[in-house]
């Protein structure tokens, strides 16, 4: 399309460039002109064209002209031939521009058509590329599908085959797993037979000589039985012999033993007596002395307890002598202190109740006074206002006065703790 | 004239005066531990009181209702509490308080209040009112009789309670006589005004309206007349006229000044401002036979004369070169300077043996406030151009304008500077108040 545009632009230059009105007007001008014409093939038709027009003007010369007027039939020949040639001129001129725009038009059409055939065989290319390319395409993709199923059909293959290769290998180990066992059972039961046919063997064998060994024993038995029985009645003999003999010499030992026994025993007895007595004397003087001193420990053991029953009873009565008197103390404490606070608050109830009343005349910035008074439990002045000290003006120090005047009666003492006169007196600095 | 109490100037020992900066800064160091209690409990108890305070006495008042707005109740209240010497206890801290009449154990409500009101509308405008201690249960009754003005017996009880506190008279039950000008911007539509109103700024009744200036109202001693300047002879001229006829006569219409009356505190004289001789000087003269007496002889501005009982007069001067405030004899001779604090003290007014006056610092101008003798002051109000105070009879309220809002509006605030209320008042800017003497019927 721009290439139609750029030669249509083209044309349209070309024949702008063209000044058309000022082009001489060829028969009023009167001089000659020379027409430069862009293609030679143009003027050849032209040139036909004066050729059969230059017979009329032939004949009309054909009487006998004067020299003078042969010029000037030769100056209006000249004439006409240039007016000619200027029309062929301009004939031809313009058949050129005709056939000029023919001629592009043409080109145009050729080139729009060439550009339509470019465009169509560029569609059809690309149509038959894409044809292709889809063509291609499919193919590669039923290449690809192919080549995936065979790939599928070798995987499978693979996998059944290493599927039936692991189920070989199972069965076999089964197999071979079962062939094992039965071996395992066969050697198991060979083994345990053994081992019963053994143990059979020796319990027969224990048993044969557990009833041998018995049997030797109780024949052992028997005859130790029958050595010991007899040893035993020979020593029983003996023994009687002996024990007899024995019997009768220690009769006879414990009969001189007892007579020597019984003479000891007499003087034994005798001294024994003697020591018992002077044993028992002197027992009964350890003892009485024992006693002495025990009842001495006794008694200064009682007095050390009691003494110490004593300390501990007045240590126990001072302690708590001490705590009553501590208790009475805190006690104490606790009431000074709830009076105090008594206190403060009555003398808070003071301060409000004549500070809202007192109204010292104006300007006497700087100015105080000082007052003392007691206030009676019902709250009045008890022996009136004592003034300290009043540095102000007389009306400064009487608006001390008044401000007590006006407040009475004052807020009473709290009843409740009974102040003394001290309690109830109170100095009031007043600035 | 309202200095009827003591006028004792001497001091029981000189006080050692420190500069005021000096001792607010050491009011409010001091007031932070403000009691030492002795340690020991048989020592005597020492508690250290200080000036600065911002509570009052408790005091509940029970709602007695009445045909005004607030009721009774809402008149004490207001009242009481514009004193700067009570602290008005929410009613909702003793709910269900028995009616006026029934029992009450005041005892019982000490740590709420000191003192218990209950009152009740006699049904024909009159007031029976009860007071009650908290601390001893004590009882006073008063009966208050009805007034034209419905406001009134709720004043009168106002200051009876007052009275009874705080033993000093109360001054509710009194007036406020002011100037106001409206349409101030345009000379032919200006109007002047002369009202009188309750003390509490109600009930304002029209003395007199003028299209000329009116000027410095001041009340006669038995509170019936009212002498004032009017330039409605366009010069200004001093007039007296009674409140009640409107009957009104020529004082002065001498040329020049004509300004500044102030009613002796007999009655006798009115002092003022007169410029005879081309300067103002204080003159006085006799209300019976209208004879003149020159008072001060000065080539400054002697102006603003106020009197100190019946024998002095106290008065601004510029001639020291600044207006201070000067006394000087009420039958003239030297007048001696008051006034050192400050470059600016003017426009005294006399009560209770206390002054009342501007003080202007840094640009600004304030109400203060001095006892008769002592030179101390304290500043009472805040604003930047306050002007113009006057003191209850009692001297514990000072009346003054202040600029509000671009208009100048009626104020007031307690001797000790705790209360500080603007009051109602007519449309257009308030000039000018003067505090009436107590009133006798």
């Amino acid at each position: 399309m721009s290439a139609i545009l750029l030669h249509v632009l083209i044309v349209g230059v070309f024949v702008l460039s063209f000044d058309w009105t000022e082009k001489p007007e060829v028969a009023d001008a009167g001089i000659p002109v020379s027409i430069l014409l862009p293609n030679a093939e143009a003027l050849v038709e032209p040139a036909n064209i004066v050729d059969t027009k230059k017979d009329p003007i032939d004949k009309e010369v054909e009487p006998q002209p004067s020299s003078k007027s042969i010029k000037a039939e030769e100056a209006l020949k000249k004439k006409q031939e240039q007016q000619r040639l200027a029309k062929l001129a301009v004939i031809a001129k313009q058949e050129a521009e005709l056939k000029l725009k023919r001629a592009a038009e043409k080109k145009l059409e050729e080139e729009k058509r060439a550009k339509q055939q470019a465009d169509e065989k560029k569609v059809e290319e690309k149509k038959r590329v894409e044809q292709e390319i889809a063509a291609k395409k499919l193919a590669e993709q039923q290449k690809i599908e192919e080549e995936r199923k065979k790939q599928e059909k070798i995987a499978e293959e693979t996998r059944v085959a290493k599927k039936k290769a692991v189920e070989k290998k199972q069965r076999e180990e089964a197999l071979a797993k079962e062939k094992i066992e039965e071996q395992k059972a066969q050697q198991r039961k060979e083994e345990l037979l053994a081992e019963q046919k053994a143990k059979a063997e020796r319990i027969a064998k224990l048993k044969a000589e557990k009833e041998a060994k018995l049997k030797a024993e109780e024949k052992a038995k028997k005859i130790a039985k029958e050595k010991k029985a007899a040893k035993a009645k020979k020593k029983a003999e003996r023994l009687a012999k002996e024990k007899e003999a024995k019997k009768k010499k220690e009769a006879e030992e414990r009969a001189a033993k007892a007579k020597k026994e019984k003479a000891e025993r007499l003087a034994k007895k005798k001294a024994a007596e003697k020591t018992a007595a002077i044993k028992a004397a002197k027992l009964k003087e350890e003892k009485e002395a024992a006693e002495k001193l025990a009842a001495k420990k006794a008694e200064y053991h009682r007095k050390w307890e009691e003494a110490q029953a004593k300390k501990k009873a007045d240590a126990i009565a001072a302690k708590a002598r001490k705590k009553v008197a501590a208790q009475e103390a805190a006690r104490r404490k606790a009431l000074a202190g709830q009076k105090e606070q008594a206190k403060k608050i009555w003398g808070g109830k003071i301060y409000n109740y004549v500070k809202r009343r007192w109204h010292p005349p104006p300007g006497t910035n700087g100015q105080s006074g000082k007052i003392k008074l007691t206030v009676s439990g019902s709250g009045y002045i008890a022996g009136g206002i004592k003034v300290i000290s009043c540095n102000g003006s007389k009306e400064f120090c009487d608006s001390i006065i008044d401000a007590f005047e006006q407040a009475e009666p004052l807020p009473g003492p709290p009843a409740k703790y009974n102040f003394n006169k001290s309690n109830r007196t109170i100095t009031f600095k007043m600035d | 004239m309202r200095n009827k109490n003591r006028m004792n100037n001497t001091k029981l020992q000189n006080s050692q005066k420190r500069g005021g900066w000096q001792n607010n800064i050491l009011l409010a160091l001091f007031s932070v531990v403000f009691m030492f209690i002795a340690p020991s409990a048989q020592a005597e108890l020492e508690l250290h009181i200080s000036k600065t305070s911002d509570d009052g006495i408790p005091i509940y008042i029970a709602n007695i209702p009445a045909g005004i707005p607030g009721g009774h109740s809402g008149i004490i209240e207001a009242d009481l509490k514009r004193s700067g010497r009570f602290t008005i206890v929410n009613r909702s801290k003793i709910p269900n308080i028995a009616p006026y009449g029934g029992t009450l154990n005041a005892g019982a409500y000490q740590n709420i209040a000191d003192y218990i009101v209950r009152g009740k509308d006699n049904g024909n405008g009159g007031l029976f009112i009860e007071l009650v201690s908290t601390s001893d249960n004590a009882k006073t009754n008063y009966t208050i009789t009805a007034n034209e003005n419905p406001r009134r017996p709720a004043h009168k009880a106002a200051d009876l309670i007052y009275e009874k506190i705080t033993r000093k008279k109360g001054a509710f039950d009194t007036r406020l006589a002011y100037v106001t000008v409206t349409n101030s911007a345009s000379k032919n539509n200006r109007t002047f005004r002369l009202y009188v109103s309750d003390s509490d700024g109600y009930n304002p009744q029209t003395i007199l309206t003028s299209r000329r200036p009116l000027m410095s109202p001041a009340w006669s001693p038995d509170g019936r007349e009212l002498a004032y300047v009017s330039f409605e002879r366009n010069t200004s001229a001093i007039y007296v006229q009674n409140i009640f006829t409107g009957e009104k006569r020529l004082i002065s219409a001498r040329e020049g000044i004509n300004g500044a009356p102030a009613w002796s505190p007999d009655g006798s004289r009115i002092a003022m401002s007169l410029s005879i001789d081309g300067n103002p000087e204080i003159y006085t003269i006799n209300t019976k036979n209208g004879v003149l007496k020159r008072i001060t002889k000065s080539s400054a501005i002697d102006t603003e004369p106020a009197w100190n009982g019946t024998g002095s007069i106290i008065f601004t001067s510029d001639r020291g070169g600044r207006p201070q405030l000067y006394r000087i004899s009420a039958n003239g001779g030297n007048a001696q300077r008051i006034t050192f604090d400050g470059k600016y003290n003017s426009a005294a007014d006399i009560a209770n043996n206390k002054i009342a006056f501007i003080t202007g610092n840094r640009g600004a101008f304030h109400v203060a406030l001095r006892s008769i003798s002592d030179s101390g002051k304290d500043i009472l109000s805040n604003g930047r151009l306050d002007e113009s105070p006057t003191l209850a009879p009692n001297g514990a309220m000072v009346a003054y304008t202040t600029l509000r809002n671009g208009q100048n509006t009626l104020a007031v605030v307690s001797d000790n500077g705790k209360s500080r209320q603007f009051l109602t008042s007519p449309a257009g800017g308030v000039r000018e108040p003067a505090w009436s003497p107590y009133l006798h019927k």
